[in-house]
């Protein structure tokens, strides 16, 4: 299979931040979110791969092009890209700023950009900043989507959406995923998102990548197991990712469900979901937590 | 480019309109007393401020961390930017030449009627304040419209400063004609406004539109 995005070894140097190597591909075709807290890095990878800051070290491959300090404007029109906020100028209308960018991509197509504003509802000539932060974000992603790119990269495209909204917005890229050479790379908090499009799953922790792979692996593989307090004398912490115990008994991440169901029967096991999995990995590693009481 | 000017152009309808006014109002002023020497400067310094105001635009929209995904690069982005402020600059020179001459065909009007003299008094404000764009434009993209601003306004201080306080000290002033005076600043526009783009391009290149 193809890869629309390579990153390999990816730094960048802040002053108080680093993001350290970061390495991982999206194939062709596929979803591909970007997990982790605040802070993580994710904003950073997205912004390093559009080349939209300078990195410090590292390769990136956009459709098998390796490119040095910018991204081939041939590149760039392929890529449809939402940020976390509206960068759009303010004062213009979603007519006149489609009309300004219809005269930047080369194959923007002004038939689609109508039918999507039309579909989303999004008002043509109220002005941008009397639009309200949903149909914002809808008129970003009505943009990113009109000139018909293969990759679409997306910086917390759901982030202060009602779910009513967030529901038409994954819909729009799911129906954009029905074209096999399409990928997406997703980067949300909102981890159920996540859970519903994306085929692979990123976890980035401190800028580090801590995880990559398929989404129904993870899944698979990762199981959330319950017991009683005093059960905490008798685990080995060691088999577990990380383990929790509150006033209401013991939780803990094990990487290993299978066997760790076998070992340990007297524990429930449960389906372990994305975030449950970000919580743990992020948490002190092979730490028991305490719960603060308050 | 096209694209890039295009909303430039517009931003440009919108917020031009109160600057549309203020020159109305200027106007209606040189209208009623039959004088207009100072149409000029009102005009281009006008110009100025418009440019400016395109900086403000972007500031306030983030504009430029949009711009970094576009397929255009630091180029295109900041030729078309160039492009406008030169329309402006032309737009402003041609308006006041109009009401210049406007004004010659009052009853009232007491300006002077030698065509000559209306085009040298209108082209030399517009090339002092092509000097003065070619300087901030660079100013502006490195600093950013606010800072850039008082930046800006320190250099234009400098000289004035320099001519008042050590010149005389100096001996005496000598003495330049307006000719003189036009050529001088000309020569300078055209030295200043490649090395500007120039330099625009490079800052803005260079910059981190994300920090």
């Amino acid at each position: 299979m193809a890869h629309c995005v390579e990153v390999d070894s990816l730094s960048k140097h802040y002053r108080d931040f680093l993001l350290d190597a970061v390495s991982f591909v999206v194939p062709e075709g596929t979803v591909m979110g970007l997990v982790g807290e605040n802070g993580a890095g994710k904003s950073t990878v997205i912004r390093l791969i559009l080349g939209a800051i300078k990195r410090d070290a590292g390769k990136v491959k956009l459709f098998g092009t390796e490119w040095e300090t910018r991204v081939p404007n041939a590149i760039k029109d392929q890529i449809g890209v939402v940020f976390d906020d509206c960068y759009f100028p303010v004062s213009l209308s979603p007519n006149q700023l489609g009309w300004t960018l219809s005269s930047i991509y080369r194959q923007w197509d002004s038939i689609l950009f109508n039918q999507l504003l039309n579909r989303f509802d999004v008002p043509p000539d109220k002005k941008i900043k009397e639009l309200s932060r949903g149909n914002k974000m809808k008129l970003s992603i009505v943009c990113a989507l009109s000139h018909r790119p293969k990759l679409l990269v997306l910086d917390e495209p759901t982030g202060g959406l009602d779910p009513v909204v967030r529901t038409e917005v994954l819909d729009m890229f799911q129906t954009f995923m029905e074209d096999e050479r399409h990928s997406i790379i997703f980067s949300s908090h909102i981890t159920t998102d996540l859970e519903r499009i994306a085929d692979y799953v990123t976890f980035i922790h401190k800028g580090k990548i801590i995880l990559s792979e398929t989404k129904d692996d993870l899944l698979d593989r990762y199981g959330l197991f319950k017991g009683p307090r005093d059960q905490i004398e008798h685990i080995e912490k060691g088999d577990f990712v990380s383990v929790r115990v509150n006033r209401y008994g013991l939780e803990a991440l094990s990487s290993d469900k299978e066997h760790t169901m076998r070992t340990y029967p007297q524990l429930i096991c449960d389906q372990a979901s994305i975030d449950d999995i970000l919580y743990h990995l992020t948490s002190d590693q092979s730490r028991t937590r305490e719960d603060v009481a308050l | 480019m096209i694209g890039l000017i295009k909303k430039e152009l517009m931003l440009l309808t919108i917020g031009g309109k109160s600057i549309l006014l203020v020159l109305v109002v200027f106007l209606a002023i040189f209208l009623s007393s039959g004088s207009g020497e100072i149409l000029s400067m009102v005009a281009v310094i006008m110009s100025l401020m418009l440019s400016l105001t395109l900086f403000a635009y972007d500031t306030q929209s983030k504009w430029d961390c949009y711009a970094t995904v576009l397929p255009v690069g630091p180029k295109e982005l900041v030729g078309a930017r160039y492009i406008v402020v030169g329309m402006i600059w032309t737009a402003s020179i041609i308006i006041a030449l109009i009401f210049r001459i406007g004004l010659t065909l009052l009853p009232n009007a007491t300006v002077g009627t030698d065509f000559a003299q209306i085009v040298m008094e209108s082209l030399l404000p517009a090339l002092a304040i092509a000097v003065v764009l070619a300087i901030a434009l660079p100013l502006m993209y490195k600093f950013g419209v606010e800072k850039g601003r008082i930046f800006l306004f320190i250099v234009c201080i400098i000289p004035s400063i320099f001519i008042q306080t050590f010149l005389p000290r100096m001996g005496s002033m000598p003495e330049i004609s307006l000719n003189t005076l036009m050529i001088i600043l000309a020569v300078a526009g055209v030295l200043a406004v490649p090395i500007s783009l120039w330099l625009s391009v490079r800052i803005y290149g260079n910059k981190d539109q994300f920090a």
